[in-house]
């Protein structure tokens, strides 16, 4: 079965297969491999081939049809689709049907795609291994003893076992990037604007962006082409008119001492030798590497755990129990909602609510929350600096590959580790990408290039190449 | 230190019941998170602003006003009302006492 967009639009296109049986043939593979990797918690199976059948029409009157129309996808389940569940994998909204489609969900509906069904995460986005589902952990489909990574386990491992060409998440720290790495695909985090967060159940306004998941560069672009753009319904989406030139030359930026400290040896070792690939490889354009200063990395992941955690525990105020969604009984409004909250959120969105609030009280606000906004002005000079002279800055994803199944979880700050080359795009507002890069133990890294903000497409231009180099 | 008082009054901010095992993890974790982030103090900010968002400039907001909803998105936002009565959403007393 074709897995790559093109190949099975081209098949579409040429009536060697239907958009019927590009379904089953995804469903077929969800039904042998997801009662153990756990990617989905909802198959939207009888929607999915009503939308199939309606791409099957328009290809037999002779419509043309768009790149993406017949193809499966799978959506975060923080992602609304209207008259579905939204879970966000999390007690709370356990029961909770959406009111209206997301705008990207608007957009892939404009483009004739598929949505297979909605997939697995840390609740509300908060963890890096899938583990703080309310329903279960998804596995790692190259070692089911091991964590697909997270917050977008569920997405990512989806794409990974070939349940879906293609998939939607969201990445506040890193949540598309890791899971990307851990589970052998691409992942990209557009610039902070790009993608509507309409419909996106919110975890940290400032650092929230929806991207996409997919086995190639191309596919991860194809999918962001569909949903990238200005949406009245998000103040911070932007329109933006990036043209993209073909360049002869990539200077790309790497921070050695930042890196020094950091990943796992064989990580370091795979990235020199990836490095060396590619400005070894003949083609008509060249990539250079060249070290760079970037002093306040450092400081970026504690600067993240103050911002989005204070940014989360107002975020999620909203869950009272009050309007939709589970309410518990109480003889007091006040206790219904105490109660209600207590039962329906789990531990680590108790935690950050509890760090948020704690930041943000009176006496703490200068202290903690001002000084980390402050910082994360530092870290965006930083970048800002460094793309004077470089194209793109190259980090690990990850610091190593998958970890088991309960090694992190009881210890948050270990976990928290996990983010430390992702977040700082997510402070500055920049895209990045993560590519599969080799594997350490049998097990899939990844490799990470940030970009200038609103040069996606530079970017993904880039990953093209450089995924070529690798090949 | 964080003490476990201190755990339960960001319970009680936080609209949160907080459970014996909370109280009882929370203060050590949530101060070696502490701890970590201290690190920030010795950044060197010299007179730089902060960042809050990236909000553009040139954002328009919606016109304010009142949208109308389909009959039937009322109906459904109605259905997910944990309580109801007629048209109202039910919920204990607002004001106390």
């Amino acid at each position: 079965m074709a897995s790559r967009v093109r190949e099975i639009h081209d098949a579409l296109v040429s009536k060697k297969t239907s958009a019927r049986e590009v379904l089953d043939g995804h469903l077929s593979i969800i039904k042998k491999r997801d009662l153990e990797t756990h990617a989905f918690l909802d198959v939207h199976e009888e929607r999915a081939y009503r939308e199939a059948a309606r791409v099957d029409e328009k290809i037999a009157r002779g419509e043309k049809i768009d790149i993406l129309a017949g193809i499966p996808v799978a959506l975060k389940d923080n992602i609304c689709v209207k008259g579905t569940r939204a879970t966000a994998a999390s007690k709370i909204l356990e029961d909770y049907t959406a009111a209206y489609d997301a705008h990207v969900v608007e957009k892939l509906r404009l483009a004739s795609a598929v949505i297979v069904g909605k997939t697995n995460l840390d609740e509300f986005a908060m963890g890096g291994s899938t583990e703080n589902s309310a329903f279960g952990p998804t596995k790692n489909p190259h070692d089911s003893s091991r964590v697909a990574g997270g917050s977008s386990g569920g997405s990512a491992a989806a794409v990974a076992s070939g349940m879906a060409p293609v998939a939607l998440g969201s990445d506040t720290g890193g949540s598309i990037r890791q899971p990307a790495s851990f589970c052998g695909v691409v992942g990209f985090k557009p610039s902070y604007g790009r993608v509507s967060r309409s419909g996106l159940i919110a975890m940290a306004s400032s650092l929230d962006q929806i991207g996409t998941f997919a086995s190639s560069v191309e596919d991860a672009e194809i999918l962001f082409r569909a949903i990238e753009g200005k949406d009245p319904m998000d103040m911070t989406s932007v329109e933006t008119h990036e043209s993209v030139s073909d360049k002869k030359e990539y200077v790309i930026g790497v921070p050695e001492a930042f890196l020094a400290s950091g990943p796992d040896a064989r990580v370091l070792d795979l990235m020199q030798k990836s490095f060396k690939k590619a400005e070894s490889q003949s083609a008509s354009w060249r990539i250079k590497f060249e070290k760079i200063d970037l002093p306040s990395a450092p400081y970026a992941l504690a600067c993240y755990y103050i911002i989005m955690p204070a940014e989360v525990s107002s975020n999620l105020a909203r869950f009272d129990g009050m309007r939709y969604a589970h309410r518990a009984k109480a003889d007091t409004l006040f206790g219904a909602y105490e109660r209600t909250r207590e039962e329906g959120f789990g531990s680590e969105v108790k935690r950050r609510i509890a760090i948020g609030t704690y930041v943000l009280s009176h006496g703490y606000y200068d202290a903690y929350y001002l000084q980390a906004q402050r910082v994360r002005t530092l870290i965006v000079s930083d970048f800002t600096r460094a793309f004077e002279k470089v194209d793109a800055v190259v980090f690990p994803t990850t610091p190593s590959h998958a970890f088991k199944i309960g090694e992190k979880s009881s210890d948050p700050l270990a976990m928290y580790l996990e983010d430390i080359y992702t977040i700082q795009a997510n402070l500055a507002g920049l895209p990045a990408i993560s590519i599969p890069l080799g594997k350490v133990e049998n097990l899939p890294v990844g490799i990470q290039f940030i970009g200038k903000r609103f040069g996606d497409y530079a970017l993904l231009n880039f990953a093209k190449r450089f995924e070529a180099a690798l090949a | 230190m964080i003490t476990p008082e201190e755990i339960k009054r960001l319970f009680e901010l936080s609209r949160i019941e907080a459970s014996a095992d909370e109280l009882e993890k929370f203060p050590k974790e949530l101060d070696s998170i502490l701890k970590y982030v201290e690190k920030l103090k010795s950044a060197p900010l010299g007179d730089l602003p902060p960042t809050l968002s990236f909000v553009a400039e040139t954002t328009e907001f919606r016109k304010d006003g009142a949208y109308p909803l389909d009959a039937a998105d009322v109906e459904f936002l109605k259905n997910s009302f944990p309580e109801r009565e007629a048209d109202y959403l039910k919920t204990k007393k607002v004001f106390e006492g």
